[in-house]
């Protein structure tokens, strides 16, 4: 076994890996590509990042393609993506023409090594055409979607379905989000990765220098949400959260710690809705960080007594499992991806609204035995459940049964 | 000349991974749930008896199957919850008796109850299926005796595999057991006795070792 499989075996379990080396001895050398819209920010530039690696020391050879464009091309998709999430966006013809020759002209680059490939993973709608622009292709070709679809807005389903339906089989994170198509839909919750910067242990002296380096008081209380900008992260609410919070306990600190992705082109104008919502209160700490400030925010999450991922909608939140795996209880909007990580009263709390919120925090903080009861439980669970190791088993189960099909 | 016991196939140990499967059917009240098993894959019925056991859980599961837990938890139909519960799929030699048995249940729970109750739309029933992907554990076990000494360390997945999932006469644990003969004959009622219905792995597996545990140490003595 590899230093890097040891290292996994040690945190995820040595079964995990004997696993994973089962199930790719049979894929050793065979060509696995993954596509997706932009390299850092998001849940799933994080993902590929540490399962790249891994994939290629199991013996699959695994490169991950990124797709580009301009602004027309981002607008069109961060439409898609809210209309997947139930809004009743409009997307024009015009921006549906930036898609289209978008992926055409991404095509052109690519079409050898996706022709080529045996095994090709197109993660959520911005490169979905590129099936259908691959004419020769040999290999399976499965669709991930990560967001939360339970309730997509007709006409966005409609216009994307007719690029999904051909692919030989998708995957969703959540049953709910699973669509009326042709092929089988496979249910896969994404993971994070123990090894990572966000997720490592870290010295004492590193987690304590977020205090000084964001002026936080380490002798008062902190909440944390870690988040894009965006409205379906509901900053606001955690803001109004907090308010509550400050009522009953006026020594409690706020971070909220965000980042933009590249494909996100509505953040400057969230970020600047809560700022004019946390007003002059000198103990709201709103930060802006770089994409790779992945040290910082595991910090951030240590440092912190609760955590919060108070999204109104979520396709699975890894920011929840983040935090559970520092041991951490949390507070979760009552949606999407949450509600499979956060088993309510266990790993921490699901809540509907912001006054929901600040009661379960001063609850916590009130009981520290029960806020370190949950954090057990909630870094166990994660262990058991959301590692990138047990994923990648199951990405590479998913493509196991679907060359079993093929041969029978 | 050899012994009956020679002859026997040893036990290879496998281990399984399941990948879940949407149907896309789902249901918000006993009538669409009830509709929607006349015609759902059998693959999901088995699902929701059995697969459902290696879903991680915190507390004790209040009901043995996800029927009796969406009319218990979803609809608040402790009575319905009740009596899905009391099914026990051991009982029945195939899916479609199965299926018949669960429509007649819902049947005389629609024909009696007047308030059409409907879970929130967060809680909606999601007909799931599964397929399985096994793996060699690369232990093969000769004898009961060997089994003993293992039993109570296996995965949940070998669990689930050796005594729910495969019929195979050669892996199928009941099976494998019986074919030792009179030998092992009180052995293996013991383990027959053992529900898998009605325990959760852990306790399947638990309750086994020490089933083994106390007939081989009984003949020890």
């Amino acid at each position: 076994m590899s230093e890097l499989l040891k290292s996994y075996a040690k945190v995820a379990g040595e079964d995990a890996v004997v696993k994973l080396q089962q199930l790719a001895a049979p894929m050793k050398g065979a060509k696995f590509v993954h596509v997706n819209s932009t390299r850092v920010g998001g849940g799933v530039a994080e993902i590929l990042m540490k399962m790249v690696p891994l994939m290629n020391e199991l013996g699959i050879d695994t490169s991950w393609e990124v797709i580009t464009g301009e602004d027309k091309f981002y607008q069109c998709t961060k439409g898609m993506h809210n209309g997947l999430q139930g809004d009743a966006v409009n997307i024009s013809e015009d921006l549906l023409k930036a898609y289209e020759e978008t992926n055409a002209k991404n095509a052109e680059t690519l079409r050898p090594i996706l022709e080529d490939a045996d095994y090709v993973i197109i993660h959520d709608p911005q490169p979905a055409p590129l099936l259908s622009l691959c004419p020769k292709r040999k290999g399976k070709w499965v669709w991930r979607c990560h967001i939360d679809a339970s309730k997509p807005h007709p006409p966005v389903w409609n216009y994307l379905s007719q690029y999904v339906k051909d692919y030989d089989a998708s995957f969703f994170s959540l049953a709910d989000y699973a669509q009326q198509l042709p092929h089988t839909q496979y249910l896969i919750p994404p993971s994070i990765d123990p090894l990572s910067e966000k997720n490592m242990d870290l010295d004492q002296s590193e987690i304590e220098s977020v205090y000084a380096e964001f002026s936080l008081d380490a002798e008062r209380p902190i909440m944390l949400q870690v988040s894009r900008y965006d409205r379906f992260k509901d900053p606001i609410g955690v803001i109004k959260a907090y308010k509550f919070v400050k009522e009953s306990v006026p020594e409690i600190q706020l971070v909220l710690a965000g980042g933009g992705a590249t494909d996100d082109p509505e953040g400057e104008e969230v970020l600047r809705e809560v700022k004019e919502a946390a007003g002059d209160d000198k103990d709201i700490h709103i930060l802006l960080l770089p994409p790779d400030a992945h040290k910082t925010i595991n910090a951030l999450q240590r440092v912190s007594d609760i955590i919060l991922q108070k999204s109104l909608k979520e396709g699975f939140g890894l920011t929840v499992t983040e935090a559970m795996w520092k041991g951490k209880p949390i507070i979760g909007g009552n949606t999407g991806g949450i509600r499979l990580q956060i088993v309510n009263h266990h790993t921490g709390f699901l809540v509907d609204t912001p006054e929901g919120a600040a009661l379960r925090i001063i609850e916590l903080l009130q009981n520290p035995e029960k806020m370190r009861e949950m954090g057990i439980n909630a870094k166990e669970y994660v262990r058991e459940n959301f590692l990138n190791t047990r994923h990648l088993r199951e990405i590479l189960s998913l493509f196991t049964i679907l060359d079993d099909q093929s041969k029978t | 000349m050899t012994s009956k016991t020679e002859n026997m196939q040893p036990l290879v140990i496998k281990d399984c991974n399941v990948l879940n499967i949407a149907t896309g059917v789902r249901a918000q009240n006993l009538k669409e749930l009830r509709d929607a098993l006349v015609n759902i894959h059998p693959g999901s019925i088995t699902y929701h008896f059995w697969t459902n056991k290696l879903r991680p859980s915190f507390e004790e599961p209040e009901y043995n199957n996800d029927f009796a837990i969406w009319a218990y938890k979803s609809l608040h139909d402790n009575k319905l919850a009740e009596r899905l519960s009391l099914i026990n799929p051991v009982a029945f030699s195939d899916t479609e008796d199965l299926r018949k048995k669960l429509i007649e249940v819902l049947d005389l729970s629609i024909e009696e109850n007047q308030s059409h109750e409907r879970s929130k739309e967060s809680e909606k029933f999601q007909f799931t299926r599964s397929e399985i992907v096994v793996f060699d554990k690369e232990i093969v076990v000769n004898r009961p005796e060997e089994l003993s000494n293992i039993i109570g360390e296996l995965p949940l997945g070998s669990i689930y595999y050796h005594y729910i999932y495969t019929n195979e006469p050669s892996e199928n644990i009941y099976t494998w057991l019986a074919r030792f003969g009179d030998q092992y004959k009180g052995l293996t009622l013991e383990i027959i006795n053992l529900d898998p219905y009605l325990y959760t792995l852990q306790e399947l597996r638990s309750r086994s070792a020490q089933v083994f545990k106390d007939h081989f140490e009984g003949d020890a003595n």
